[in-house]
Formats: structure tokens, sequence, C-alpha cells
């Protein structure tokens, strides 16, 4: 299946499922934000 | 990834809750992730005792969230934990 | 500024540097912490044991512990078990005198990672800052760490005596199979009075800079950032970490923003007495740190790689936080053809 009519596969799943189609931020994707540190502050 | 898998922290590797989701240490780097998921993944769940699939029926059951969504982004998040070194799943007996 | 993230404000610092003793066996004449004899109000062994609960309460990731030499306290390996126990990483410094093999047998722990104090790469040029017979013993130490296999690495403070043999250093800590992590020398405990003297100048800090580009493998404890180039932005933080990161505990259970700023005006509470999460959250002087800016330095082009550099070093050299670091990049350079100076720099903004 292509992704657009698996996309639109899901979308209608959804709306079966909850049928408030309300966006939810909480599922949407997320990024992870990486830091590298070494002792911050650097004495021990 | 395994929805009927547990997931573990690697040997090195501590996390805790913050508000804007997980905050992970791995002292291997040293480095911090800054995960976003608000409270789609609490920190115990990397106690390894509760599969990913027990932790969507869960969030599915509390907050009537659509599913396939909640897969969908509970997969991600594992997948890129797991890409990154910081968890590896296991089977629960 | 920053990570959004750090800035939204964490639970619980990263990790938490702990001085546990001012007791030292040593005299290092830069001392920070203006070590020697113990002072009145040390924490007990019951204190401490509380204060590591609270903090594992708030799941404080790693103890940064040092002294005085940490390792001349008594119940030093209980508590380290303890800190252990609750999951915290233990990074230890520590001059390495107190290492026998019964010591470092129970150092070897994959929770365990040592840090001993070398100031020069052999013993007449180190013993000359840390003592006769320092240097000998610290070496030791160092070996006895490696035939466990422990993670070790080598910690010297960046001095006039200590830039020439930087390259020695790296050798040195080679043959260990240590890391080599030089960290800023700062004018607090009795670094105040000896500063003048061992201060790098600005032409020593330039080539240090230049020097660390060339060296990625060493590390600085996140303390060089000031002078850090393009080619180690991502090898550590480029800001204070102080109240958003990290903080520091004094062998009297005082806490306060980071370990050169124990003066006074800068004390935000007493553990165990008070729970750490109200100090972390609630202090006056944490909230003012964490909205600290030095906003002479914010048109930098160098801002993101420094943020303005070490508020530590400010308040010593200019008695405010909110000023330039004096040994930022751009000033360094900016004042390379000013009469050199060693000690208190004069610095634009």
């Amino acid at each position: 299946m292509e992704n657009k009519e698996l996309e639109a596969t899901e979308k209608s799943l959804d709306v079966e499922e909850n049928p408030n189609t309300e966006p939810l931020t909480i599922l949407e994707e997320i990024y992870i934000e990486e830091l590298a540190i070494d002792g911050i502050c650097g004495v021990y | 990834m395994e929805f009927e898998k547990a997931y573990k922290l690697c040997q090195g590797v501590q996390v805790r809750n913050e508000k804007f989701g997980l905050l992970f240490y791995d002292y291997r780097g040293p480095r911090l992730y800054f995960v976003p998921s608000e409270t789609l993944l609490p920190s115990s769940f990397f106690n390894g005792t509760e599969s990913a699939s027990a932790l969507v029926a869960s969030l599915v059951d509390a907050n009537k969230w659509p599913r396939t969504q909640v897969e969908k982004r509970v997969a991600q998040i594992i997948m890129m934990l797991e890409t990154k070194g910081l968890i590896h799943g296991q089977s629960i007996c | 500024m920053g990570n959004q993230y750090v800035e939204m404000g964490l639970s619980a610092p990263v990790n938490v540097t702990w001085e546990m003793t001012y007791r030292c066996n040593l005299s290092c004449i830069h001392c920070l912490s203006d070590s020697g004899s113990a002072r009145a109000g040390e924490l007990t062994t019951g204190e401490c044991l509380q204060i590591i609960d609270d903090l594992s309460a708030m799941k404080v990731f790693q103890l940064n512990i040092g002294g005085g030499e940490p390792f001349i306290r008594e119940d030093f390996m209980d508590l380290m078990d303890y800190a252990h126990e609750k999951g915290m990483v233990t990074c230890i410094s520590t001059n390495g005198t107190f290492i026998d093999d019964k010591c470092a047998d129970r150092l070897n722990h994959h929770l365990v990672y040592i840090q001993v104090s070398l100031d020069a790469a052999s013993a007449d040029q180190n013993d000359a800052i840390r003592g006769k017979g320092s240097f000998e013993k610290a070496v030791r130490a160092l070996e006895r760490l490696r035939e466990r296999d422990i993670e070790v690495s080598i910690n010297t403070v960046l001095t006039r005596l200590s830039f020439p043999e930087l390259d020695q250093l790296v050798d040195l800590a080679a043959s260990f199979g240590a890391k080599l992590r030089v960290s800023r020398f700062r004018p607090s405990g009795r670094g105040k009075e000896s500063w003048a003297a061992l201060n790098v100048t600005k032409e020593e800090m330039l080539t240090f800079s230049d020097w660390l580009a060339r060296h990625i493998a060493v590390s600085t404890g996140d303390s060089f950032f000031s002078v850090s180039t393009e080619e180690r932005r991502s090898l550590g933080m480029n800001m204070c970490g102080a109240c958003k990161l990290t903080c520091c505990i004094s062998p009297q259970g005082k806490v306060f923003p980071c370990a050169f700023l124990q003066d006074v005006e800068f004390y935000a509470g007493k553990l165990p007495e008070e729970a750490f999460a109200s100090v972390w959250r609630n202090s006056p002087v944490f909230t003012s740190f964490r909205n600290l800016r030095v906003k002479s330095c914010e048109g930098c082009r160098r801002f993101s790689l420094c943020n303005g550099g070490c508020p530590a070093i400010a308040y010593h050299t200019q008695q405010q936080l909110n000023l330039p670091d004096p040994e930022c990049l751009e000033n360094l350079i900016k004042g390379k053809d000013d009469d050199a100076d060693r000690g208190y720099f004069r610095f634009e903004c």
C-alpha cells in the first residue's frame, strides 16, 4: 500500500475509534535533544 | 522494536521524569538526552517489567486516545532510544 | 540561549559537587577550598547518609566528590557504597595518597570514576605546587587503578607552571590509559593569593585555546567554554550550569551555586536540616542565578559558544556576576596588543 493510502486508512480508523478528531499534541512526532556534558563546571 | 518486549536501561544509563517528559543521562558520554514525551512514557516503564503493548493498552484505556496513534508514537520513541544505545529490549518471562 | 529544556527548569540537578571535608594532607598553593584542617560543623556520617537519601529521592544522577581530600574521611568508603546502592555514579577527585591496594580493590565498581590530581608531568614541577612527594604517590595510585581497569582521569589545573607541560601530561595520562582533564584556575580559596603569580598570561591562554582545538580528546570539565573554538562546540557545555544543572554542597552541608562561589552572599540553604528539593526549587539565590544575563555579551559573534563565560571568574575579578568573563577569546584577541598583564585582565565590552 502507498504511504498516502496507509495514512488515509489510519485516519479513518482513528475517526471510528475516537470521533473527536482534535489533534493530540502529546501524540505528535517528537525530537530528542542531546547535550554533551563533562562535569558541568569542571572541578571534580 | 517489538511491542511484546519490555525495555530496560543499558548499563551506564539513568532516567527520570521531568515536566517535558524524560531526561536520560548516559555516563558513557557523558551525555544528556531530553525526550519531550510529556506523560506518554513514565520512567518506571524502563524497569523492564511491563511490555510496550501493555503500556499502549493502559494509555488507550486511561485517555481514550486512538490506539494506532499511540502505538506509532510509543514505537517511535522506543526505536529512537534503542538506536541511541540507551535502552534494550528483553522478553518478559 | 542554551537548551530549551534546561531553561524550563529541571526538577533536580544532573550532578552535585559535594566537598566532603576541609581536611587534607596536602597544601596545594592554588586550592580552591583553602583546605587543610577540619572546620567546626563538618557533616557527620548520619547527616551525610541523610543527604544521600535526599539527593537520591530527587534522582540526582551523579555525585562529583572532592574536598579537601575525601579519602581522609574514615567513613568515606561507606558513604560511597551507600551512594552506589542508591544507583548514583560517584566521580571522586583525589590526590591519590590514600589509594593503597585495599582501597583500590574497593574502588573497582562500575559506578566509580576516579580523578587523580597532578599539576605537572614531572615531580619537580608538580611538587612545587602540590607538596613534596605528592607526584610519586599520585603515580602509584594511578598504577594501582590501572591494574584494576578502574576508569580514571588525571586532572590538571591550568597555571603558568602546568602550561609548558601540557603535551607531556597528555603522554603521561595515555601511559596509564587515563583521560587528561585540564581545569580552569579560579581565584577562590588559596587561589586568590596565588592568582597573580600563577594565572596564565593572555598569550598563554590564546595558545591554550588553540591547543585545545587540536587535542579533542582532552577534556575540560566544561570549564573553558569562554575560549572554546568551533572544533569543540559539540564536546561539552557552552554555558554555566550552576543552579540549572548542578550546584555545590560544602563540608558543612551548606548549599551554593558552585564550588567557586561559596562566599556568604551565595549561601542558598543548609542540609540536611532543609530539604534539598526546597533549596533547589525555592532559594532566592538560585532563582537569581537562573535569571543571570550578561547583556554586554549578547551582541558578540561568539555568544552562542560562550554565553558570557564563567560568572565565578567575573565575580572574583570584577566583583559582579553579570559581567563578561575577562578571559573570553574575543577579548583576549582584541587585547592582544595591550601590555601583558597576568592576573587581572583589562577587557573591552
